[in-house]
């Protein structure tokens, strides 16, 4: 089916989000050379929960929607290598309500995928790792992770 | 940053599945142009509340001030005038002035009117032509004034505050009632919209805003 | 910033309440299907969101579900009053989209007022509040009258300069108080029980589209509940009160709805199933159980993927498939064995031109043998489409491509009937439990 409603129900993301959005976070539809606007993916930016060590930090979270959007959910990116227990090597975010067999509801709006992730930076998932790296300090070297997490907020300064 | 977690919506809506009891009520911001339709972001029915008052139609125009401080750097509208000095005068002189504003509303609506129609069969003839169309909506918001004036919000992280400007008026004014106002050096604000630093002399127009948008404010770290 | 227009056509429409938005495509609900959780959304909206391999899932709260239920005109009717102009941008938009599709939903092309009646009372006394609507509507309304009457051609709309028309029309009558008049226009007479005539009181949407009230339609000593217009039964257990209309409801008529609220609670201390009564219920499906092992294992009813029940909107078919050889639409027109053995008469689900006297051909489901056959395992998790080829199985539903991702986030569907079991890859807010969110009833 052709005429999928996803492009309609990102405009109205995109519409309500202008007007409310919580504070820090950024999200707007890519804006290809020729000046078009591609609603199918959305650059974004999640700060750090003040408090956490991830406090500090802005970090960039590409959305990629599908013509199925909402009914499946979208896939979300970091830059690659992104240090995290549930983020895997690609920067994709493992996260259940990101699944469509698990937790996606097309009711779930980009603002709730958004603070999703900004739940999951902090409270990561042990039982379902996506990078070795991220999982084994996490599991094994609390001290060092702390370190890791502390130096990669540093790595995506705020734009002020 | 943690404060203004609080309001954000949960995760899940809830109001889907759970009782939830809104009366649809008409926050007035802008009286002094009678035909633009009331519009209510939920937001502000939060913060403003307390100012919040049902439209009545019939009342010689309410003005709700959400922006004590607003007619300072904006002229005040003239209905505003009327209605305090209304208060003062007797009722005979009430009673002409009110029929007068009746009458005057009866003009401005018939014009409203007039206008609609205009337009509607403008938009009947060019349904599929959005340049035309562009040109056609921009209508409704220019007859009081000739300059164009918008609802900003400025976001900080304990909440939201609405400023009327104009749309072709540099930030720099709008950035400077904000700092005046919580009492912060302009200095030591950076603001932002959709993630990108505002030059203070671009104007809201000239970023491609639109009515309730968003201004996100960031105070710089102070060292 | 990015496109100028996003919202001009906006202007004049009227500011929807989030209660009355969709929470699939985010604009005004249009053509509202009721889900047995209670929740809603639009008809093309959940028919997207639908599986065609297996039991779907509430938009709002995943509860599972097996049959497509029918639109709910009693809220069709509600939002097309409330939101005369939103609904008449909606109706436009929605025809552009099924006209690029080559399908249609139904259409209700009767007159507004009349056919709510008539299809929601119980027929026999359906002309004396159709008579008293009238009354009040023009006693009540002076001047709006006129609003009433162009309302009317509003449902019918195919062509979009009728709808500029009325649009215009609108625009004077609402010039200064479009907001107060709206909400005149919804009288009692639009949200009355099709069982005792009276004040929708806990409102249940039936999977026929008909609503009642919790108390007049469910009855503890029988273990489903069946609609008294269309005879058709609710399958799934007991349906969930739909919050939304009952907000509605509390706000519109404050008083009434709670002298009809504390009335039925006197009333349902002996008659409201206990919460024991209703699992049982939700257990005793009226469909025969469908389990994809035993599917695969060749056991167990044939399942027609991809292919949904015209009358009750089982999707897919599970059992014995009746498919109309005279309907000529791309969408086909099938039944399942419970509807074709019914009696019951209904139009189908996309407006299919489907008469009785069509003739019916019984179509076998794919076998497993043949399936295994010819396709590699895997590819079964992969795309269906070559199976649409090879076997000629008329499309009904649509069929959609099960998710091809990337090898990070595959799961294995080890159980597909319910997709909470299969949590597979991640869950890391704690915020996964969909269950948590199960439309209360209180």
């Amino acid at each position: 089916m052709s005429a999928g409603i996803a492009r309609g129900r990102l405009a109205e993301e995109r519409k309500a989000w202008r007007k409310n959005h919580p504070h820090g976070f950024v999200a707007k539809p890519e804006t290809v050379p020729d000046g078009t606007v591609n609603l199918m993916v959305w650059h974004c930016s999640i700060p750090g929960k003040t408090g956490t060590d991830w406090e500090g930090g802005c970090y960039p979270v590409t959305i990629h929607f599908s013509e199925d959007y909402p009914s499946k959910p979208p896939k979300c990116k970091f830059p690659q290598g992104f240090f995290h227990p549930n983020v895997y090597p690609s920067g994709t975010v493992c996260l259940s309500i990101l699944n469509e067999d698990s937790g996606w509801r097309p009711a779930i709006t980009v603002k709730q995928i958004l603070v999703g992730i900004q739940d999951l930076l902090d409270q990561p998932n042990p039982a379902d790792p996506a990078q070795t790296e991220g999982y084994h300090l996490f599991i094994q070297d609390a001290i060092e992770y702390k370190k890791r997490v502390k130096l990669q907020a540093k790595q995506y300064p705020p734009l002020v | 940053m943690d404060e203004s977690n609080e309001e954000l919506e949960p995760l899940f809506d809830y109001r889907r599945v759970q009782p939830f009891n809104t009366p649809f009520n008409v926050v007035c911001l802008d009286d002094d142009t009678p035909d633009s339709s009331p519009v209510i972001s939920k937001k502000r029915k939060m913060i403003d509340s307390t100012a919040e008052k049902k439209k009545d139609k019939n009342e010689a125009v309410q003005k709700i001030d959400c922006e004590e401080k607003e007619e300072d750097w904006l002229p005040p509208s003239p209905n505003i005038s009327a209605h305090t000095s209304n208060l003062l005068e007797d009722s005979t002189i009430k009673e002409i002035r009110l029929k007068k504003k009746e009458l005057a509303s009866f003009a401005q609506s018939a014009k409203d009117e007039l206008r609609d129609v205009e337009e509607s069969v403008k938009r009947d003839l060019s349904a599929s032509l959005h340049s035309l169309q562009d040109s056609v909506t921009e209508m409704p918001s220019k007859p009081s004034t000739d300059r164009v004036k918008m609802v900003i919000s400025i976001q900080d992280k304990d909440g939201t505050k609405q400023f009327r400007v104009y749309a072709d008026d540099k930030f720099e004014r709008l950035f400077k009632s904000f700092a005046d106002k919580v009492k912060l050096e302009l200095q030591n604000l950076v603001f932002c919209f959709d993630g990108d630093k505002i030059n203070p002399n671009a104007t809201p127009s000239s970023l491609g805003m639109e009515d309730d948008d968003i201004i996100e404010v960031h105070e710089k770290p102070s060292c | 910033m990015e496109n100028g227009h996003e919202d001009h056509d906006e202007i004049q429409i009227e500011e929807i309440p989030d209660e009355f938005q969709c929470c699939v495509c985010l604009e005004l609900l249009y053509k509202p299907v009721v889900l047995g959780c209670g929740h809603i959304a639009c008809f093309w909206c959940i028919f997207k969101a639908m599986n065609t391999w297996r039991e779907s899932n509430c938009p709002i709260c995943r509860h599972p579900y097996h049959h497509f239920p029918s639109i709910c005109r009693l809220m069709h009717y509600l939002l097309l009053k409330l939101y005369p102009l939103a609904s008449a941008r909606r109706v436009k938009q929605v025809a552009e989209e099924e006209r690029e599709v080559g399908s249609c939903s139904p259409e209700f092309d009767d007159d507004l007022s009349e056919s709510h009646c008539k299809t929601d009372l119980v027929p026999e006394t359906a002309s004396p509040h159709y008579v008293s609507l009238q009354k009040c509507g023009s006693a009540g309304e002076g001047n709006h009258s006129s609003i009433d009457i162009s309302l009317d051609t509003v449902v019918p709309a195919t062509s979009s300069s009728e709808i500029n028309k009325d649009a215009i029309s609108k625009n004077l009558n609402f010039a200064d108080e479009h907001t107060s008049a709206s909400e005149k226009q919804v009288l009692m007479t639009d949200l009355l029980c099709g069982i005792c005539k009276l004040l929708l009181c806990k409102p249940v949407v039936l999977n026929c589209g008909h609503v009642y009230c919790e108390n007049c339609v469910i009855n503890p000593s029988d273990k489903l509940c069946r609609c008294p217009v269309c005879q058709l039964e609710h399958p799934n257990g007991y349906p969930n009160i739909c919050l939304i209309l009952e907000h509605y409801l509390e706000e519109q008529f404050p008083e009434l709805y709670a002298e009809r609220k504390r009335a039925s609670v006197e009333r349902s201390d002996c008659q409201i199933p206990s919460k024991r009564n209703r699992d049982e219920a939700a257990g005793c499906k009226s469909v025969p159980g469908f389990d994809l092992s035993a599917w695969l294992t060749g056991g167990g009813p044939q399942v027609h993927f991809g292919v949904g029940c015209d009358y009750c909107g089982m999707c897919p078919i599970v059992g014995e498939r009746y498919k109309c050889k005279d309907c000529t639409e791309k969408i086909g027109f099938d039944l399942c064995e419970g509807c074709y053995k019914s009696s019951s008469k209904l139009s189908g689900r996309f407006n299919q031109q489907h008469t009785p006297e069509h003739q019916f051909e019984l179509i076998q489901a794919l076998q497993v043998r043949n399936v295994v056959l010819r396709l590699q395992p895997e590819r079964l998790e992969g795309n269906n489409s070559d199976f649409q080829l090879e076997y000629g199985v008329p499309r009904s539903l649509e069929v959609r491509p099960l998710e091809e991702d990337s090898s990070e986030t595959n799961s294995p569907r080890d159980d597909l009937r319910d997709g909470q079991v299969g949590n597979i890859s991640s869950s890391g807010t704690g915020d996964d439990d969909g269950g948590r969110e199960y439309a209360d009833r209180d």
